[in-house]
């Protein structure tokens, strides 16, 4: 007879595989990258109870489908399909936020693109759960490719939400531009905060990550050996930006993952350990959770009981 | 009724290529699709089975009069499925894997498909596309980005002897 297996068949075989011939096979085609592609779910972010997800659509899926979810009151909604999907997207991130009033929860959606000539442009859309529907945004914002990873981690703060934008040193230049890109949830206007102006040596060889920190934004750069925890006192006013303290420890920092309302820190430490950091004895504990750095993230979460009815919310 | 169970009703199943299999009734039955067409008494004459080939319908009755011929016991029938498919190549269980599925027998089903995934774990990517007939839609950039991606997975993959 000798027909091939068909999709619907294919299935009861793929999960009976081990994950790792499973995850290798996704190599086959763009079809058997989908059980991976629904693993893959990432979160976005949290506010009012409800936690936006959405596919790690790394490269080969730009069309990733964003998930709404409540899980006090056990309900999602799925996102209708995105109306920005050209040939030449090349990878999509989602943000979410709510308004400053707090009515009014909306997910953006970057598009960037790659045309035939290898220039990058990026696109937004913007869904409103409110009018249940994708609005495109002309002429919304201007990034380069090199900012994309940034986008992975956002904070949301008085309506607005913040990725930090560094951009990648083009061959030997090692000068790059680096700001928080601001999007205002209710006015849909795109703005820019700036960075702490830093002593000489500029941020060339730290990494950078924004954080909320006791309800003002602030940001983490890391050397490796340390990092400095800076925050911006007065929204906007980039004179108020004011180093707080600084991580020194004997252990290696892989990551700051959060910071608690106590003004503690998360770290993400060697050998997968996440632990408080206490920046007034300087001394940390250890909580007994373990990860690797990529998968330890800190969220807020409130109970509410928005999308008890699905879609009527 | 004592004259029924004395003589067993016998079925007589065909090919899409035309050959005639008699079976046990019992046995037969374990096929959902047959089993319904035996309860609407549509079984009178001989059940055309239009998906499957001869050598496929041998064996699947093979494993129909062997599996039934076993009393309740799920640690014996699971020892005979193993013995019953562990000669099979990878086209048989292909084609065994569609019959199974248009006949509706879910235990064959779940043996055939947990043995495929047992002949395919160490196979490579390429050798995937060529048993399942499956064409590369990725672009030579995006396929190096996927195997980057996963690199462990490729280690102790058996080299393609198409086996």
């Amino acid at each position: 007879m000798s027909n091939y297996v068909p999709t619907d068949l294919l299935i009861e075989i793929l999960v009976k595989l081990p994950v790792k011939s499973l995850i290798r096979f996704a190599a086959v085609s763009k079809l058997w990258f989908l059980p991976l592609k629904s693993i893959y779910l990432r979160i976005v972010d949290s506010c009012d109870g409800l936690v936006c997800l959405s596919n790690k659509s790394f490269m080969i899926f730009p069309q990733s489908r964003g998930v709404i979810w409540n899980p006090s009151v056990r309900n999602h909604v799925v996102l209708p399909d995105p109306t920005i999907n050209p040939k030449d997207a090349y990878i999509s991130v989602l943000g979410f936020g709510v308004d400053a009033g707090r009515t009014h929860h909306k997910v953006v959606r970057f598009v960037y693109c790659r045309n035939a000539a290898g220039i990058f442009t990026t696109r937004v859309e913007i869904f409103s759960l409110k009018t249940w529907s994708w609005r495109r945004l002309i002429g919304g914002v201007d990034l380069t490719l090199g900012a994309y990873p940034s986008l992975l981690r956002q904070v949301l703060l008085n309506g607005v939400v913040h990725w930090l934008i560094e951009e990648k040193p083009i061959g030997d230049n090692s000068f790059r531009r680096s700001y928080i890109l601001a999007f205002d949830v209710g006015d849909e206007v795109f703005g820019e905060v700036m960075l702490p102006e830093w002593e000489a040596g500029g941020s060339g060889f730290a990494k950078l990550s924004i954080f909320l920190i006791n309800e003002s934004l602030g940001v983490v750069k890391s050397t490796g050996e340390s990092c400095d925890v800076w925050v911006m006192k007065e929204y906007c006013v980039r004179e108020s930006w004011t180093k707080l303290y600084t991580i020194r420890l004997f252990e290696k920092i892989e990551n700051v993952v959060a910071f608690l309302n106590s003004g503690e820190a998360l770290l993400a430490l060697e050998n997968s350990r996440l632990v408080v950091y206490d920046s007034e004895t300087k001394h940390t504990k250890d909580l007994g959770i373990y990860g690797t750095p990529s998968s330890l993230y800190m969220y807020n979460y409130v109970e509410s009981l928005l999308l008890l009815r699905g879609r009527t919310y | 009724m004592a004259a029924e169970t004395g003589t067993p009703t016998t079925l007589t199943l065909k090919s899409n290529d035309d050959e005639l299999f008699s079976v046990a009734e019992s046995a037969a039955i374990l096929s959902v699709t047959i089993r319904n067409m035996v309860e609407d008494g549509c079984a009178g004459g001989v059940i055309p089975l239009d998906n499957v080939d001869g050598k496929t319908l041998a064996s699947v009755i093979t494993y129909m009069n062997g599996i039934s011929a076993i009393p309740a016991d799920e640690e014996k029938k699971k020892s005979y499925r193993d013995k019953f498919l562990s000669d099979k190549d990878f086209e048989t269980l292909a084609d065994m894997v569609l019959a199974a599925n248009y006949l509706n027998m879910s235990c064959l089903m779940d043996a055939v498909s947990a043995k495929i995934a047992q002949v395919m774990e160490k196979k490579s990517v390429g050798w995937v596309r060529r048993k399942f007939g499956i064409e590369n839609d990725y672009t030579p950039e995006e396929e190096a980005a996927v195997k980057e991606e996963h690199k462990w997975t490729f280690e102790g993959v058996e080299t393609d002897d198409d086996n």
